[in-house]
């Protein structure tokens, strides 16, 4: 019988990605965690995760996936009863098979067979994992430790040879490598692994000395002293070992003494034979006792309190979603026209009827907006791992703060900023942060600072990066942004400006170019995806002390309150929260300024402001005295609109403009109004924007 | 009429599969993610079998077929426990507590369809 489980997998690779980065979390957390009870509480949640996921793999035949989540559980086991303790290294070998784990999933669930890189890192992950295993049954259960290793023969199928030379084989006359070529002529398949002494420093080191040593392995039907005949004339010069298939284990242990480097030799043997990835376990017993402890010792200070949080949450179709809050858009508009119409009939207790069911609508307006909100925590979360790694390869200390977790915003905004964020990350890690010897000579202390932080702010998402590095060079920043030709010599620009300039295409101020940053792409990719969900971005730098990004965000793209004005007779609406004040205009202009002045003293601040019907290109003019003065900000900047007259709060469903408005300047989309007639949605940033360019125009002029 | 069988595991693939496979043989079936989502499935449904999993949030298998077998309605329910080989112990334990059977993780589909006919049809 057969069963189309084909929406079962689609459900455990989602399934396992959550659970995955749980388990990631977790770890993360494990690391900081310091009091005990909240460890177990971490280990058990890791634990689960890793059954669960090897449970369902398992159905689904997921051999690779099984494998190594099977190995990855049972080591997580003795951490549960309290036989080991998960250490930095643990944890670092938990991520790396988190990551692979993640690889695999996907890769099977496409039903496409993993590579070789990644078969090789599971393969290195599995036998680390038995290092432990083993290395720990050791200490809880010696005696079936003894058991195992006196049984005496293994289980190889191929022949190994230890080839040990020693220092003065080269001196002597004596090649290595010529021995092997023999060898290799003599024998089929074989497989060199060399491990080079690295105990000495370049100073000490002696082109006529041997620092290599090697295990073969290979395929052959000779006799165990036809091998070892071939290394006839260098036995005197080498320690040479053969272990013919099922060969003696005292062979192995005898000869893997002669390697100093553990690591190195049961990498080597589990590449020599199949079998021997087993069989690193009875390595181990003998092996590790000196120079390998397998076991951490914690060090805990004070306790925190639990950081596993579990929602309950329930999955739905964004689809779905996205329909519901269409057809709520939908009623929304009709409401507003049903109670245009009940106004009209001047039925008093209809009226009353209709503005409750107007604050109902309003409500579930609200609420199915939440539907689509989700803390961005966990996007944050998953910073901490990213910041570990980047630290950690450019020998950087770098501590995270997280500022704001619960605040809530666009699902499609979490998805469409992690990208940007990451970029932000990156950049302040690698070039805002200094090393801890430059950090340490400037009195800093030593580990950097870094903080993500979000909040609301008025009507938008603000989304802060900050690091307490060198902040921005801006001479330098201005150096280069001239050879690059994106500003002239002889322009003087802004503060403010100068830092945007970093987000410019084709603009990199780091010297070198390291793996992390610096390849000049990136920053102005973050602007344009930051521009295309209607945000901003915005950089602050005290150079010396750090520097901070922010990104602000609209709150949502869909529904928003609006304030409705007109413009020759045509209905325009800007975003309610984005409305500082409204005024009269001829009471703070005076009559004969009024029709050229482009900016106003309001309580002693320079507002520049712009007519919108010369925007529009509307040349009729009307009796200027009637006029209105909207003034709007976003973010830090001000202006005012000149409107015909006000007609004040409306609720506004937001339509994408076609595709022939897109490009358009100054507009963000459209609504429908009650009367079903169409109101243009203006963009309120770019407005601000060409108002104060006009204004700076006109100020050179003078 | 159909048979409903209640499917208690954490693992939403794996109650899907579960799912799939019993809808697909003609069972109904209700689903629970922990043991105390079961116990309050319970008592909206009149179930014919239950299959759970023993390592579960909030409540595990072992208590939950405990607090089960003491409804008067679901005293003679069977029970498939669901475990895995590093379980044996547990085993033990579900058995006492009143699972008729165990199936250890991973398990095919058919093999379960197998186990679940024979405990209803006898």
């Amino acid at each position: 019988m057969s069963i189309d489980l084909s929406s079962a997998i689609a459900t455990f690779v989602t399934e396992s990605k959550e659970l995955l980065q749980e388990m990631e979390n977790g770890l993360l957390d494990l690391e900081s965690e310091t009091s005990e009870e909240h460890a177990n509480e971490i280990i058990n949640a890791l634990f689960r995760a890793i059954h669960t996921i090897k449970g369902s793999a398992g159905i689904f035949d997921f051999e690779h996936v099984v494998t190594l989540t099977h190995i990855a559980e049972t080591l997580l086991e003795d951490a549960r009863n309290g036989n080991l303790q998960l250490g930095k290294e643990l944890i670092s070998l938990y991520l790396e098979t988190r990551d692979a784990t993640e690889s695999l999933i996907v890769l099977a669930a496409a039903e496409t067979e993993p590579d070789q890189a990644l078969l090789n890192k599971v393969n290195n992950l599995v036998s680390c994992f038995s290092k432990y295993i083993d290395a720990d049954n050791t200490q809880i259960d010696q005696h079936t430790a003894a058991q195992s290793s006196n049984e005496g023969t293994l289980d190889n199928e191929r022949w190994i040879v230890f080839f040990v030379p020693n220092e003065n084989v080269l001196r002597n006359g004596l090649d290595p490598y010529s021995f092997i070529h023999y060898l290799d002529s003599e024998t089929s398949n074989l497989v060199v692994n060399t491990w080079l002494e690295s105990m000495f420093g370049p100073q000490q080191y002696d082109p006529e000395s041997n620092y290599l040593s090697f295990v073969l392995s290979f395929d052959s039907d000779k006799s165990e002293s036809e091998i070892l005949d071939i290394f006839e004339f260098i036995q005197s010069e080498a320690y040479i070992a053969v272990l013919p298939p099922k060969g003696n284990i005292d062979v192995l242990k005898l000869s893997i003494q002669k390697y100093q480097d553990f690591d190195f030799i049961t990498e080597a043997l589990s590449k020599a034979d199949q079998s021997f990835v087993d069989i690193v376990k009875l390595l181990n017993c003998e092996g590790t006792d000196s120079n390998d402890p397998p076991k951490k010792v914690s060090d805990e200070p004070a306790a925190v309190p639990s950081k596993i949080h579990k929602s309950k949450t329930l999955r739905v179709e964004a689809l779905k979603l996205d329909r519901l809050i269409d057809q709520v858009g939908e009623m929304v508009i009709t409401g507003a026209r049903t109670n245009l119409l009940a106004h009209e009939t001047g039925n008093e207790t209809l009226i009353e009827a209709m503005a409750l069911l107007e604050r109902l609508v309003e409500n579930i307006r609200d609420s199915s907006l939440k539907l689509r909100m989700v803390q961005i925590g966990e996007t944050f979360n998953k910073f901490k791992r990213v910041v570990r790694d980047i630290a950690d390869e450019l020998g950087k200390q770098v501590d995270l703060t997280i500022i704001g977790a619960e605040t809530e915003l666009d699902k499609t905004f979490v998805e469409k900023v992690s990208d940007p964020l990451m970029h932000i990350v990156r950049n302040a890690i690698d070039h805002g942060i200094e090393d801890p010897e430059t950090r340490l000579a400037q009195g800093k202390p030593e580990q950097g600072q870094l903080t993500l932080k979000a909040y609301h702010d008025s009507g938008s998402i603000v989304i802060e990066v900050s690091d307490d590095g060198k902040g921005l060079d801006q001479e330098k920043i201005l150096k280069r942004a001239v050879d690059r030709g994106l500003i002239s010599s002889n322009q003087t620009l802004q503060e403010k400006d100068i830092n945007l300039l970093i987000f410019e295409p084709g603009f990199s101020t780091a010297e070198s170019i390291t793996n992390i940053s610096g390849r000049g792409v990136g920053m102005d990719v973050v602007k344009r995806n930051i521009d295309s969900l209607r945000g901003s971005v915005e950089v602050e730098s005290v150079q010396g002390e750090g520097s901070t990004i922010l990104i602000r965000l609209p709150l949502t793209l869909s529904i928003i309150d609006g304030f409705m004005f007109e413009v020759h007779k045509e209905n325009y609406v800007i975003p309610l929260d984005t409305v500082v004040e409204c005024l009269e205009l001829h009471e703070v202009v005076s009559e004969q300024d009024i029709q050229d002045k482009s900016y106003i003293n309001l309580r002693t601040e320079v507002l520049p402001f712009i007519r919108l019907r010369t925007l529009f290109g509307i040349e009729e003019q009307i009796d200027h005295t009637r006029e209105s003065l909207v003034i709007v900000q976003f973010g830090t900047l001000r202006a005012g609109l000149v409107v015909d007259s006000l007609k004040g709060e409306f609720q506004t469903v937001v339509k994408p403009l076609g595709r022939l408005f897109e490009g358009l300047k100054c507009i963000s989309g459209a609504t429908i109004l009650g009367s079903g007639n169409v109101a243009i949605i203006l963009d309120v940033s770019a407005l601000i924007k060409s108002a104060i360019s006009v204004y700076e125009a006109l100020e050179k002029k003078h | 009429m159909s048979k409903t069988i209640l499917v208690v595991d954490d693992s939403d693939s794996l109650r899907q599969v579960v799912n799939i496979a019993l809808t697909g043989a003609g069972f109904n079936v209700v689903e629970a993610r922990d043991g105390k989502d079961a116990l309050t499935k319970l008592n909206g449904n009149k179930i014919h079998l239950i299959i759970s999993d023993v390592n579960m949030p909030n409540m595990n298998g072992i208590e939950f077929v405990k607090q089960a077998k003491q409804l008067p309605q679901y005293k003679f329910t069977p029970v498939i426990m669901l475990t895995t080989e590093n379980q044996q112990s547990m085993m033990e334990e579900g058995k006492k507590a009143g699972a008729k059977a165990w199936m250890v993780k991973p398990f095919k589909p058919a093999q379960m369809l197998q186990a679940v006919s024979k405990l209803l049809m006898m």
